[in-house]
């Protein structure tokens, strides 16, 4: 359970990072930080999320279904694309928020939760309002 | 009728005199000998179930008339299911040879025709399943299928596939396509549907900053696809996603071959066919420059290999790491791709091809998630 003192404190850490351009989840740390532009990350994948912030997840992040459920998402509002990287239709502190659900490994609950959530709110990420009570519902967890 | 999986054992049976190997999602053939010199073949599955299909036979065009040899080849790049490219792999061969037998030779209308009792086929079986198998009404393939017999390359394409001639020219390579392609993303497929039906105002939509035919699909002509072939599938239960909002009288799509014929001349040194996961990331001379400089042993493999490097470098991420990606999620990274390259003799191989008749089926079975 995240109680509200954890929560305000991960939320300032969020908004401190999206200040940073470019990212790179790592996880022999465990922590967020950044890369430089011109690097392609040994064993990683690229998305770039709404707010043109770039991540480098381990390819085996692939298998997880809450990635899987990311991609799809993206395919089905964007389309495939056919020249550049993948973007996510979702800003970045959503998506560092998902890694580090992620991250814990979630019991198979929780993650049924979340892919439900994930689908059904997603419609409307455009809006801000919107996307702020969607976040907030996603922290119930 | 979609076959069964025994199918599968006559498959294996048929590599067992022609040996073609699977490194992971990889199939290929290096190189194998046809009626008129040396060919290579290459796939590699992205989808959960391999949707692509090819095949190569060479030898006697015809039941009844032995003089009539030659080469075909077949690729096949199936959309919502393997089950249209399958189909097409089991029967435009046969069909081609029971027309073929008819005029007692090799012509634009004998391929025509082939295609026309494939797609009629197909659809035959997607009724017959419609009570107990819906989602088959939404299954469709790509078809390009090229005959080299009598000094002639015909080419007959329906959907989005290429083949490109490669033209030996003052110390290097010309490409010149072979193929007419449908696709909405082309002006003269756009132009085309709108002529067949002026009335429609949203027979082709932009979604996903592409334009597809109905908003459902890129490729305007296809075997298989009843959904947009055949009123009577535009209901349920067939999935939303598929059903138009109104009802439609006439075909929105067609199966008919666009078909080039092509004399070989002795400048003529191959011919690449291949489904568009290839050439959505090589442009038709880099394609030909690759195979034209390179030795022909595993030269389908080493294009296949040119356009996932392409692939991973638009994805910003390693060739290397991209060949770890599972089946599935990996349709994220590039399509299914097929690749055939044909070497051209100016003479035929008589003594090898009329000797033992070639026939190399590849795609299925491959690996499958589901």
């Amino acid at each position: 359970m995240i109680n509200a003192k954890k929560l305000m404190k991960m939320a300032k850490k969020w908004q401190q990072r999206a200040a940073l351009h470019r990212k790179r989840i790592s996880f022999q740390r465990s922590s967020v930080f950044t890369s430089s532009s011109s690097t392609v990350e040994k064993g990683c994948f690229v998305v770039y999320t709404a707010d043109k912030i770039r991540f480098a997840f381990p390819i085996s992040y692939l298998s997880n279904s809450v990635v899987q459920e990311l991609l799809k998402i993206s395919e089905e509002d964007f389309g495939l694309p056919t020249e550049g990287p993948i973007t996510l239709p979702f800003d970045s502190a959503f998506l560092e928020y998902l890694v580090k659900l992620i991250q814990r490994r979630m019991d198979e609950d929780t993650e049924k939760a979340l892919l439900l959530s994930i689908s059904s709110a997603r419609c409307s990420f455009q809006p801000q309002e919107q996307q702020c009570s969607t976040t907030q519902q996603l922290l119930v967890f | 009728m979609v076959k069964p999986c025994w199918r599968i054992g006559a498959g294996m049976e048929r590599s067992k005199i022609n040996p073609t190997k699977v490194d992971g999602l990889t199939w290929y053939k290096d190189l194998g000998l046809h009626t008129f010199g040396e060919f290579s073949m290459a796939m590699i599955q992205a989808n959960s179930v391999m949707e692509d299909q090819c095949q190569i036979e060479s030898g006697p065009l015809t039941f009844n008339n032995p003089t009539v040899q030659g080469t075909f080849v077949g690729v096949y790049d199936g959309h919502g299911g393997p089950e249209a490219s399958r189909f097409i792999a089991d029967n435009i061969f046969p069909k081609l040879k029971k027309f073929a037998s008819e005029g007692r030779e090799i012509s634009e209308q004998v391929i025509s025709k082939a295609f026309a009792e494939t797609d009629k086929d197909f659809l035959k079986t997607v009724t017959k399943q419609w009570p107990t198998n819906p989602q088959m009404a939404s299954v469709g393939s790509c078809c390009l299928a090229g005959v080299i017999c009598n000094g002639l390359v015909y080419i007959a394409n329906t959907g989005d596939s290429r083949a490109v001639l490669g033209r030996s020219e003052r110390g290097g390579v010309r490409a010149v396509q072979l193929s007419v392609e449908h696709n909405a993303n082309l002006e003269s497929a756009r132009q085309e549907l709108w002529s067949l039906h002026p009335n429609d105002p949203t027979i082709l939509v932009m979604k996903h900053r592409l334009w597809r035919v109905k908003g459902v699909i890129q490729v305007t002509r296809s075997i298989g696809d009843a959904y947009l072939k055949r009123a009577e599938f535009n209901r349920e239960p067939l999935l939303p996603k598929f059903r138009l909002p109104e009802h439609f009288t006439k075909p929105i799509l067609s199966a008919d071959p666009s078909v080039t014929i092509t004399r070989l001349s002795p400048q003529d040194e191959f011919i690449i066919l291949a489904s568009d996961g290839l050439w959505e990331h090589l442009s038709n001379q880099e394609a030909v420059d690759i195979v034209h400089n390179s030795p022909r042993q595993g030269i389908a493999r080493r294009l296949l290999k040119a356009a996932l490097k392409e692939a991973a470098k638009k994805r910003e991420m390693r060739y290397s790491d991209l060949t770890e990606i599972h089946p599935g999620v990996r349709r994220h990274f590039h399509d299914d791709i097929t690749v055939i390259v044909v070497y051209l003799n100016p003479h035929p191989v008589k003594t090898n091809s009329w000797a033992s008749p070639l026939s190399i089926r590849g795609g299925y079975p491959m690996h499958s998630t589901s």
